[in-house]
């Protein structure tokens, strides 16, 4: 962070899943018709949802930018205000903040099931073109997923929940894995700073598998179950 | 206005943060006494006494003991100096997460302390150190003991050894139907060990928390039936039975309400107790008394004991950082922003589906039902809640809970295979080489579930049955190896990348770097 503050430009590589985003409002904007934004089923205390917030912000603002109605389906009632602060900053942004609409940001159900059939109506009701989904999920991944594709939505999601990352390879056009989640604001924002903290996250996270490495082969030379050497002259 | 609005938000975000990366930092409290927090699963060698402490024995059931705990060594002339037996290791990973109770022997002229080892995996084992001063001590690098996993899934919790001339026992706890009793194993070397099986038990539903042997066959044993107060007998052992049972009285001990521990050291005509007790209430911490006589009857603390009864004062408090309890104070404040935040949610839909209904519309229909579902079940909610005997409400509660949201929920989850078997189908498209290998695998998976080619050899011939399952076997290895080596590597290696993206993702947030809800 503070090599980005002193100037220094870091290079993020390409992440198809989030050039998609810019695609996939432009349909919508093609289309005339809205997208939908899901930031996960979990609540603020995951940072996921933080991460899908953050994405929501650019989201947003580039939406109402080509006048395109963003939808946001929540299952955390928390979650409401902050969702609804960030697309009227939007519009604010924009100077309409009177197009801003509060309903378009939904507190549907806590229910897992309920929430994906709310969400699943949602998209098929209001004739989304394209939706975005970057959160924690349960398995109303799929349920959601699958249903966009039969619905012909393009859909972009994503998660760092593993068991889940199949389910949203499976049914959307894009997928975001893991890490790329956290990376997808900063690489949206272009900001040197946010993308300073990416750097310094891969950088941590080589200094981390060595030593991971350092203390596996520690591990094998201490202890004389694991010892190759002791192993072999039968201590 | 709005750099004053940013200010705040910064502020609010930078100090709850602060909090919480304190608190995760640094200790929950500096400084006090090595024991400061309770003594325990003692043994006494000459003048020097070998104990247990815990970090996090405070709060806890008097007998039960978990990670954190480590064993120390003092004097009985000088009680004021106390340092630690032996320390956990990295690279030691069968005692990693704490020791205790520890019995020491003296062997061919030096020391040997068996006591049992927490490991990295919170398995408990037998472990073996070995010292020739009695105060240095060398761990072996490996356990000694493994009890079966039948008689304790996660290993024993107390133990004692039994020297008769060379050749040990170490008698140990086991579960059996939800309540402690003892198992045995036998060496000659301290090193080898021979489990045994059961040694001792008491009618159900009694546990046994100590046992120590006496010289004639009899044993103190120390129990407690269910919730009551703890019993402390003399008796002797017959065919694992604890026969010829009686009550055993102590001097008044001013720090135990209750023993929940008592080893006896017999020699030379005099006998020593080491009775282990805390209170109920209040200070629970555990303390350890020495009692000494020239029988049972005559026990009597040690001179130089505490007013208390105790062989020493526990070591002083620490002082808390605060940042722990400021932590768990700010933490008070989410179930609050929470009770708002439904209630914003709840007004949401309100007002969402209200506007719906009075602007018409062909999703009216719809709108309706949820507002009707919405009031039904809160006025059912609070009808049943405050009138649980009422029959009428129960029949509500029943209708719409189990017999409505529960069959629709389990419809909803019930498409989900419709949805696998879709997906899947897309997935296994082989395309590509990627493609082509998925599918095998997961072909490989799904068939190797079952005994397929056992299933196929039966089709064919009696003899193609043995070679089928030859071949289900040597498949099942091969997708036990994937998932557990290739799948797991890869679930790491996501689950790795995300948990430091999660970091990075954290502070971004907290040094408001990322401006998504504070612009």
């Amino acid at each position: 962070m503070a090599a980005a503050r002193r100037g220094r430009q870091y290079f993020i590589r390409r992440i198809a899943g989030i050039d998609a985003i810019e695609e996939a409002v432009g349909r919508a904007t093609e289309m005339g018709k809205p997208v939908v934004f899901s930031p996960g089923s979990a609540g603020l205390d995951n940072m996921q949802t933080l991460a899908g917030l953050a994405v929501l912000s650019w989201v947003a603002k580039r939406c109402v930018q080509m006048s395109v109605r963003v939808l946001v389906p929540l299952r955390i009632a928390t979650v409401v205000s902050i969702a609804g602060d960030i697309l009227r900053e939007a519009f604010r942004e924009a100077d309409t903040e009177d197009a801003f609409e509060p309903n378009d940001v939904r507190f549907l159900s806590e229910d897992q099931n309920a929430y994906a059939a709310g969400t699943i109506g949602m998209i098929s009701r209001e004739g989304v073109a394209s939706a975005f989904y970057f959160g924690s999920y349960g398995f109303e991944s799929l349920l959601i997923a699958e249903n966009g594709r039969r619905l012909g939505v393009v859909q972009i999601a994503a998660t760092a929940d593993y068991f889940q990352i199949p389910f949203f390879i499976c049914a959307c056009d894009y997928t975001l894995i893991g890490e790329e989640l956290y990376a997808a604001s900063a690489y949206l924002s272009r900001d040197p700073v946010q993308v300073g903290t990416v750097a310094g996250q891969d950088i941590a996270k080589m200094v981390i598998l060595l030593l991971i490495v350092a203390g596996s082969v520690a591990a094998i030379f201490t202890q004389s179950e694991l010892n190759p050497v002791t192993g072999i002259l039968g201590r | 206005m709005k750099r004053f609005r940013r200010a705040l938000i910064w502020g609010f975000t930078f100090g709850f943060g602060a909090i919480w990366v304190l608190a995760f930092f640094l200790p929950s409290e500096i400084g006090g006494g090595i024991d400061r927090h309770g003594a325990f699963g003692a043994d006494l060698v000459g003048n020097r006494l070998y104990y247990t402490s815990a970090v996090r024995a405070a709060g806890k059931p008097l007998s039960v003991q978990s990670r954190g705990t480590y064993l120390l060594q003092m004097d009985l002339d000088a009680t004021r100096i106390r340092q630690r037996m032996l320390d956990s290791s990295f690279f030691r990973g069968h005692d990693y997460h704490g020791q205790y109770r520890p019995t020491v022997l003296v062997v061919d002229g030096g020391l040997r302390a068996l006591y049992i080892g927490i490991g990295s995996d919170d398995r408990r084992r037998i472990c073996l150190a070995e010292s020739s001063d009695g105060t240095n001590w060398r761990v072996r690098p490996t356990a000694v003991f493994d009890a079966p996993v039948e008689s304790s899934v996660s290993g024993p919790d107390w133990m004692t050894v039994v020297d008769n001339g060379g050749n040990y026992t170490v008698i140990y706890s086991a579960t059996e139907r939800g309540r402690r009793i003892l198992h045995y194993a036998t060496s000659t070397n301290l090193v080898d060990w021979v489990d045994r099986g059961a040694f001792l038990r008491l009618p159900e539903p009694e546990s046994i928390l100590s046992y120590s042997p006496l010289s004639g066959g009899r044993a103190v044993v120390v129990s407690r039936l269910g919730t009551e107060a703890t019993k402390i007998e003399v008796g002797s052992v017959n065919e694992e039975q604890f026969v010829n049972r009686e009550p055993l009285s102590l001097p008044m001990l001013p720090f135990a309400d209750e023993i929940v521990d008592a080893r006896i050291i017999e020699s030379g005509g005099l006998v020593r107790m080491l009775a282990v007790g805390g209170r109920v209430e209040g200070d629970t911490r555990l303390r350890i008394a020495l009692l000494e006589g020239g029988s049972f009857d005559s026990l009597s603390s040690v001179a130089g004991s505490q007013p208390d009864g105790s062989i020493a004062a526990l070591g002083s408090p620490a002082t808390s950082t605060f940042f722990h309890e400021l932590a768990g104070n700010a933490a008070d404040f989410v179930p609050t922003v929470m009770t708002f935040g439904f209630g914003l949610g709840l007004i949401s839909l309100l007002v969402l589906h209200g506007r719906r209904v009075a602007k018409g519309g062909e999703n009216r229909f719809y709108s309706v039902i949820t507002l009707i579902a919405l009031l039904a079940m809160i006025a059912v909610q609070i009808g049943f809640r405050n009138n649980r005997e009422s029959q009428f409400w129960k029949d509500m509660n029943e209708l719409l809970f189990m017999n409505m949201q529960f069959p629709l929920g389990a419809t909803m989850f019930g498409l989900l295979a419709a949805y696998l078997v879709s997906a899947a189908y897309r997935a296994f498209r082989i395309r590509t080489f990627d493609a082509a290998v998925l599918t095998a695998m997961a072909a490989l998976v799904v068939l190797t579930q079952v005994p397929t080619a056992q299933f196929v050899g039966s089709l064919i011939s009696d003899s193609a049955v043995s070679a089928g399952a030859r071949f289900d076997a040597a498949a099942s290895e091969v997708r036990t190896w994937s998932l557990l080596i290739v799948n797991n590597a890869v679930q790491t290696a996501v689950g790795f990348g995300a948990f430091v993206g999660a970091i990075a993702m954290a502070l971004r947030i907290w040094l408001s770097l990322d401006k998504t809800a504070s612009e």
